[in-house]
């Protein structure tokens, strides 16, 4: 059988987390080559495939321009280790802690902005400043319920940070599915693998949520709050309303009276005690913002003003999306923490200095350049690949608007093999992990969702671009090297199926002979 | 002097058809602090609604409530006593140096901000901020700027409403109290004055009798920062606000103080019937 | 109540999201009953007679009377996606209520109704044109297997009962204007094809025990309650499930009742007061259309509670400042 391992070799400057030079670096990747090589890789497809149908059917999709897409599932998984996710997730948490303390100070009593270590019109500046919601308590609280980073391995291994958000962070639905999935396409490698579990997921956020309910309440009501069946990541929404068993509602389901929350059910109007909100900001209460929103519910904001309702994550923490502010990070965790930055930032230029604006300018067919609030690689200029017309438009637009761009170093994502063709071959990947808090506790999930850019060379790993996924498997502290061995799935025989064959057949029938229209 | 004022702010709304609920926020409640001692104040809401009060974000007093029966009108009273006090005269000794220096913008970054109701053309906004820089101290500069929208504005009702910027009226030459305060902090603002936007009530006469009741005014105007806020109301030429000005929401313009706003389901309002009507009291 | 502290919520937009599904399932596997039984009658008749089915199939699913043929009318009826009652339209609309109730049907019944939806959305009139039998016959059995689905998987809580009713409502409602088209109809020879639109022909005969005619045939579709499309086993169904629902839901304001119509529907059938059921069919048939409002009235003013922010909203006109 040829070896898809075969010819495998990194590309160009990019760090590649399975080989280097010497051959593989990292001793727990050969378990899992050799169980490749042992499958062979149509088997490794063959099993895929049968997943990604069994998503199509179950609609694990997001919408795309009016159309359900599956979000492609790689089936190498990508291999962390132990002791290196215990520095990530030190550093996570650290980051995350320090951002929440910012916040919480910047909406009371602003000591970073009096001491200057934060510009206070960056903060007054920024679009998500929520002066409507100012003033609810979640002092003690928790402000980021869920947070999820965006990461990306440089050039010399090192994770790094490139982006916070934590606002409504999405992906974890794909994380979860793609462990069962994983399960299914390599269950050789659970054997021989021990790998941290990601099933948690849903009670570790039920619980935040219920320890964040008004202290009075005995019994909790909890809902997740979807813009709807529209929304592309409603099939997220869907998933961890059922996962954690609470009501997933939109804004017409609840209203408020004199300060509390109800929802509308059969039995008459329940009290809600706190909300999952997966809606922006400026949807949530048509009172305070968009008068013309249909998603939200009015009054919210005075109901957790109240405290009456806890809403999370909390109204305005997109301050500490903005990109500018990103850069303000590791002097937030020296400020707050006196602690030096356990994850890096990437390197990233301010243009409202004068000189940086300067350098940018010169160089800036060699960097990225980002809006500060823009997500999911929105309006993001590439220096190295865009046009001369794009390169001039972005330096007349950043110069006319300095808080609104900032330029970056272009990081080589780190590479890992991936399924293309009939072999394996480096593609660039990220990582998105998962902090989830509550008052006391930060719990980080093992791993989190690996983008991967499908196209050779690209580093643009949006699921609206072309990306896919991969399963992240960190690795117990107790995982020592196994022996494995594959077994190939036999196959079908029809006399064994007989009464199954028949029912697929009436399906296929039509499904692929007689139905089948244009593919989509 | 000491003035004691008494006010009554009504609003009544008729609306053609059922309205089934809403949800609302009053801004109606003068300030405390500086030159004014509230005394009293008392909101009421017809029919009748749970009151909710806060704070908000720039220090106004915000009464919020929720109707759910069906209705078709609402009547909002807001009445109070303040006690006004005149401010001292003018003791402005900053100069431009340090109201241009970094420390000062960054303080005072939120009222330098330009917001939609305060948006000039670049062109009108460099010529401003020439003229005005060009004087000697910042107080000169501010003259210069009320001058120039003294030549730019006339005052004229029923021309613009209530969401109109300074951009547009400035096109137009004419507009209220609102636009006068626009069209002044965003010509002052792009000189680097940081500016606020104020709203209140203005006693109509200049020495009123104790105990007469005068029909008054929901008015707006402005501070400007020279080492401390100075009031000022260029609608009426006035460069010191005096005790005849009852200051009620102040912040970046007036999306931040609008008197009353909310939403409701059902029928349509027509627009709001007000009075205003202020008493000296001492 | 036992397991969990808090009792199951059910949001007042999923039922009536789930009440619909059950109602667009079982209308479109309806449409391709009517539509299946008419084709394989085709075979060998006049052209007259294929125009009086154009028509008489018009009347079934309730589209306004026009000239027609079979085929046309049955690529507007499997297809179109604009018709309330077909096929299609259906799958779309049962589609969306699934989706909107995504937390709350069970997994395997969204993924049966989203491979049906899905494999319909690449269905072609020419796919059609191949074997249009073979299409409403997996209609038919892609809506037996979600029923039988949401059967064996779906707790008898309060969400399979208002799918229940959906469903069972929906088939009165189907077998009350099968008897109104056929009552009118001059020509009352075809009653067979009548109980084989309900799929009741088999259970006619072993029910009956006699050859077929009109009066037997109405009394067997308006009372025989071994046949469960029958009006009163309906009925029974539908009075049966607004108990259990009255059960899971504690709140005594809240507990749904069965309207008095309704129950006069049912005592009237069980109870007939003379032999000849068929004279009185018309006024049964009054009586179901008066339950059937009811119905709708009861669920949507007690259980579905429009939200009153359905209505169109404003902000409040501001103040002019001087």
């Amino acid at each position: 059988m040829e070896n898809p391992f075969e010819n495998y070799k990194s590309k160009g400057e990019s760090f590649d987390e399975m080989i280097d030079d010497q051959g593989v670096h990292d001793g727990n990747w050969q378990l899992l080559t050799k169980a490749v090589e042992a499958m062979g890789i149509d088997e490794l497809k063959r099993r895929t495939l049968e997943c990604e149908e069994s998503f199509k059917a179950r609609g694990i999709t997001f919408s795309l321009g009016g159309q359900e897409r599956t979000f492609p599932l790689d089936p190498i998984p990508r291999i962390v280790t132990s002791t290196e996710w215990e520095t990530v997730e030190a550093g996570l948490i650290q980051r995350v802690r320090a951002v929440e303390m910012f916040l919480d100070d910047i909406y009371s009593q602003g000591e970073v902005l009096k001491d200057k270590i934060v510009p206070r019109r960056l903060v007054v500046g920024s679009s998500q400043f929520a002066r409507r919601a100012f003033g609810i308590n979640n002092f003690g609280q928790v402000r980021i319920t869920v947070a999820g980073l965006d990461l990306i391995r440089d050039e010399k291994g090192a994770l790094t940070v490139l982006e916070d958000n934590l606002r409504t962070p999405s992906g974890i639905s794909y994380v979860l599915e793609n462990r069962r999935a994983m399960a299914r396409i390599l269950p050789e490698l659970f054997e021989s693998y021990e790998i941290e579990p990601v099933v948690d997921y849903p009670s570790k956020l039920l619980s935040a949520l219920l320890a964040q309910a008004p202290h009075h309440v005995a019994n909790p009501m909890v809902v997740l709050l979807t813009p709807g069946v529209y929304n592309s990541a409603y099939f997220e929404h869907s998933f961890l309303a059922r996962q954690m068993g609470i009501p997933l509602v939109e804004g017409r389901d609840l209203f408020c009276r004199a300060n509390n929350v109800y929802v509308r059910t059969t039995e008459g109007d329940l009290k809600v005690d706190v909300i999952y909100r997966r809606i922006d900001d400026d949807y949530l209460d048509p009172v305070q913002y968009k008068g013309d929103s249909v998603l939200g519910v009015p009054g919210l904001i005075n109901a957790a003003r109240a405290n009456n309702v806890v809403i999370a994550n909390a109204v305005g923490n997109g301050v500490a999306d903005d990109k500018l502010l990103y850069t303000y990070v590791p002097e937030l965790i020296e400020y707050y923490l006196d602690q030096k930055p356990i994850l890096p930032n990437v390197e990233t230029y301010r243009l409202e200095d004068r000189d940086m604006r300067e350098y940018v300018l010169k160089n800036i067919d060699r960097l990225v350049l980002k809006p500060v609030d823009a997500s999911g690689g929105k309006g993001i200029v590439i220096g190295p690949t865009a046009s001369d017309e794009e390169l001039a438009h972005v330096a007349k637009e950043l110069v006319a608007n300095p808080r609104g761009w900032i330029a970056q170093r272009v990081v080589k994502f780190s590479t890992i093999p991936t399924v293309v063709g009939s072999k394996l071959a480096p593609r660039h990947v990220d990582l998105r992990p998962f902090i989830v808090s509550s008052p006391g506790e930060r719990w980080v999930l093992p791993g989190g969702l690996t983008r991967v850019a499908l196209p050779e060379g690209s580093m643009v790993v949006n699921s609206s671009q072309g990306g896919g996924s991969k399963d992240t498997w960190v690795l117990s502290s107790r995982h020592s090297a196994k022996k494995i061995s594959i077994r190939q799935t036999p196959q079908l025989r029809v006399e064994d199926t007989q009464s199954t064959l028949d029912f697929a057949e009436i399906l296929e029938s039509f499904s692929s002979e007689q139905f089948t229209g244009s593919d989509e | 002097m000491t003035w004691r004022l008494e006010i009554t702010h009504r609003t009544m709304y008729q609306y053609n058809g059922p309205v089934y609920s809403s949800y609302n926020e009053v801004r109606m409640t003068p300030r405390r602090g500086g030159s004014q001692n509230l005394l009293s104040s008392t909101i009421t809401v017809s029919p009748s609604a749970s009151l909710y009060g806060y704070i908000d974000y720039f220090g106004t007093a915000v009464t919020a409530f929720d109707l759910h029966r069906v209705h078709d009108y609402l009547d909002i009273a807001a009445s109070s006593h303040v006690e006004v006090l005149t401010t001292k005269g003018p003791e402005h000794t900053i100069d431009w140096n340090n109201l241009l220096s970094d420390d000062t913008a960054d303080n005072f970054a939120e009222f330098l901000m330009t917001t939609k109701y305060t948006t000039l053309g670049p062109e009108v906004a460099s010529e401003l901020k020439d003229r005005i820089r060009s004087e000697p101290t910042p107080q000169d500069g501010l003259e210069v700027g009320l001058e120039w929208v003294e030549e730019h504005l006339s005052y004229e009702r029923g021309i613009t409403h209530v969401r109109s910027s300074a951009a547009e009226a400035l096109t137009i030459g004419k507009g209220v109290c609102q636009d006068f305060s626009h069209l002044t902090i965003a010509c002052m603002r792009s000189a680097g004055i940081p500016m606020r936007y104020v709203s209140g009530y203005l006693y109509p006469g200049e020495s009123p009798a104790v105990g007469e009741s005068s029909v008054g005014e929901s008015h707006a105007w402005v501070e400007a920062w020279l080492g401390r806020w100075i009031g000022l109301d260029p609608s009426n030429h006035v460069s010191h606000i005096d005790q005849r000005y009852v200051a009620v929401g102040k912040g970046r313009d007036y999306g931040d103080v609008s008197p009353f706003t909310g939403i409701f389901y059902g029928g349509e309002s027509s627009s709001p019937m007000v009075t205003v009507s202020i008493t000296r009291r001492q | 109540m036992k397991y969990s502290q808090r009792s199951q919520t059910m949001l007042s937009r999923t039922a009536e999201s789930l009440f619909w599904l059950g109602r667009y399932l079982e209308r479109a596997e309806a449409t391709a009953r009517v539509l299946d039984v008419h084709l394989h009658d085709l075979i060998g008749t006049t052209s007259m007679h294929q125009l009086r089915w154009a028509n008489e199939i018009q009347a079934l699913v309730g589209m306004d009377i026009s000239e027609t043929t079979f085929d046309e009318l049955a690529t507007i009826l499997s297809l179109s996606k604009n018709h309330p009652s077909s096929i299609s339209m259906c799958y779309e609309l049962a589609w969306q209520n699934a989706k909107s109730a995504r937390d709350t049907v069970s997994l395997e019944l969204w993924e049966s109704i989203n491979v049906t939806y899905s494999r319909l959305r690449r269905t072609f009139v020419t796919d059609l044109g191949h074997s249009p039998h073979a299409f409403f016959a997996w209609i038919k059995d892609r809506s037996a297997m979600a029923r039988g689905i949401s059967d064996t998987t779906m707790n008898r809580d309060q969400a399979w009962f208002f799918l229940h009713i959906g469903r069972s409502l929906e088939q009165l409602d189907g077998t009350a204007r099968l008897l109104r088209v056929k009552l009118v109809d001059p020509d009352g020879e075809d009653w067979v094809v009548a109980l084989r639109c309900l799929g009741g022909h088999e259970a006619y005969i072993r029910a009956v025990q006699r050859p077929v005619d009109k009066a037997k045939a109405i009394e067997f579709l308006l009372t025989d309650t071994s046949f469960p499309k029958s009006i009163l086993f309906l009925a029974e169904s539908i009075t049966d499930s607004l108990g259990e629902l009255s059960r899971h839901i504690v709140d005594p304001p809240h507990k749904p009742t069965v309207p008095p119509s309704l129950a006069r529907l049912v005592a009237n059938l069980r109870y007939p007061r003379i032999n000849e059921l068929a004279d009185q069919a018309d006024s049964y048939l009054a009586e179901v259309e008066e339950a059937l409002i009811d119905l709708g009235q009861t669920l949507d003013s007690s259980l579905f509670a429009p939200a009153p922010e359905s209505i169109t909203s404003h902000t409040q006109r501001l103040e002019v400042w001087i």
